[in-house]
């Protein structure tokens, strides 16, 4: 019990500062940490600032609309990108040109074309029986076909500038052939229009020869007679054995008889 | 030299509180004062415990890098030398259980030569009591369990009260004073042995 009491007031009188023990310790401990640790704890405080502070700046840049600006700025700017180099390299949008789209526009083309230097040349001649626009549908066709295979190796607005002077040259070609060689026999083969105009020709002969019989058969004789008068004078050249064929023997003797 | 300069422009009656407040926010130089305040204290307070300066050294700086970490959530619930001590305590009870040993003393604690010199007044004899007394009381230190050892520095060298002890070291303050008392009692028996 005297003990514990000493220990109290050891403790008490150590408490208020009033110990032996305290002077001795503190006399005796004065050690330091070097000015190394020092400068090294120091230098970890500031860079933990400058951190922060780095941390710090980017929030402003993290804002929820910053990503999606970005995306849609980026998209916007690729897209304007690509329209300009087509637009200035001349291309088309649609990456793949379609040549079949352009030969077909280039047979409409060529159709009317082929119309129109058979009008201009027969502008005065009746309209071509079923049988002879067959025909010339046909033909019509197989040039467009050789055209068509000739324009994949030539740019298409070239073959098309090309063709169609060709077809100028031709027709005129054509008018100059008819001039010359007008008695040209039937069956000689021409190329491009020429052929045409004389396949034309031929199947308005062959119309007016069975015009003729008709008229006959139907009682119209004089009428008959008349036309083919009107024939004989148009087609010259025309053999008796090719009427003969057609309008065959009897009305062919009865129209030179009566 | 520009630590001690920045010491002394702050406010000396700014409190530690304060001070590590202001460091939170990003003042460096806050953090310059504070450290002078307390860098000899927690120095020897874990030097007297290690008995080694080397690991004495390493668990210094751990205690401060942790507290320059755990700036930004520090909040004031109690003295600041009760949260710095708290950090060294652990610091120390951590290096402790990975050694799994007692801290063995290896370290002979020098004689401060200049307060020597003071206590002694140019003495010789007295110089010679005082430093026997000195190195007899670092070896009695040293003897104390590690308890006894850790109060009685939180008592000198942090200046704390019992209670701040018991809440610093985390247990009531009767434990705090037994162990105070029992300290406070071997070191004085073995000083006054001759």
């Amino acid at each position: 019990m005297a003990n514990n009491d000493q220990n109290d007031k050891e403790l008490n009188d150590y408490l208020n500062g009033d110990s032996d023990v305290s002077k001795a310790y503190r006399a005796s401990n004065k050690q330091k940490p070097s000015s190394k640790i020092d400068d090294a704890i120091f230098s970890a405080a500031k860079e933990a600032v400058d951190s922060n502070l780095l941390k710090e700046k980017p929030k402003f840049h993290k804002a929820p609309w910053v990503k999606p600006v970005s995306i849609a700025a980026m998209i916007t700017l690729s897209v304007s990108l690509v329209v300009t180099i087509q637009q200035e390299s001349g291309k088309p949008l649609i990456s793949e040109p379609d040549i079949e789209m352009f030969d077909s526009a280039t047979v409409i083309e060529e159709s009317a074309i082929t119309e129109t230097i058979i009008s201009s040349d027969d502008a005065s001649a009746p309209a071509p029986a079923v049988l002879g626009a067959a025909e010339d549908m046909y033909r019509a066709e197989e040039k467009t076909e050789a055209a068509k295979a000739r324009m994949k190796a030539v740019p298409a607005k070239k073959i098309l500038s090309k063709e169609k002077a060709q077809l100028e040259v031709l027709k005129e070609s054509a008018s100059a052939d008819e001039q010359i060689l007008p008695s040209a026999p039937t069956g000689v083969e021409f190329d491009g229009a020429v052929s045409i105009k004389q396949d034309y020709e031929l199947s308005m002969k062959e119309e007016t020869l069975l015009k003729i019989k008709g008229l006959w058969e139907q009682g119209e004789i004089f009428k008959a007679k008349e036309t083919y008068e009107n024939f004989t004078k148009d087609y010259p050249d025309v053999s008796s054995e090719s009427i003969k064929e057609i309008l065959g023997d009897y009305i062919y003797n009865g129209l030179l008889n009566n | 030299m520009s630590l001690e300069i920045h010491y002394y422009e702050m406010d000396k009656d700014t409190s530690d509180e304060d001070l590590m407040l202001r460091y939170a926010t990003g003042d460096v130089a806050a953090f310059e004062a504070l450290y002078v305040r307390h860098k000899g204290p927690v120095y020897r307070y874990m030097l007297n415990l290690c008995r080694n300066e080397a690991v004495a050294e390493e668990l210094y700086q751990e205690v401060w890098m942790k507290l320059i970490k755990a700036r930004e959530k520090y909040q004031v619930k109690a003295k600041f030398t009760t949260y710095l001590y708290k950090l060294a305590h652990n610091q120390f009870i951590d290096h402790y259980r990975k050694q799994n040993v007692r801290i063995v003393e290896d370290q002979s604690v020098e004689i401060d030569d200049v307060e020597h010199g003071q206590l002694s007044k140019n003495n010789p004899e007295k110089k010679a009591q005082t430093n026997q007394t000195i190195k007899k009381l670092s070896g009695l230190l040293a003897s104390l369990p590690n308890e006894q050892q850790e109060v009685f520095l939180l008592r000198e060298e942090a200046g704390m009260s019992v209670p701040e002890i018991a809440e610093t070291l985390s247990i009531n303050q009767e434990a705090a004073k037994s162990r105070l008392r029992y300290a406070i009692s071997k070191l004085r028996a073995g000083l006054s042995v001759e």
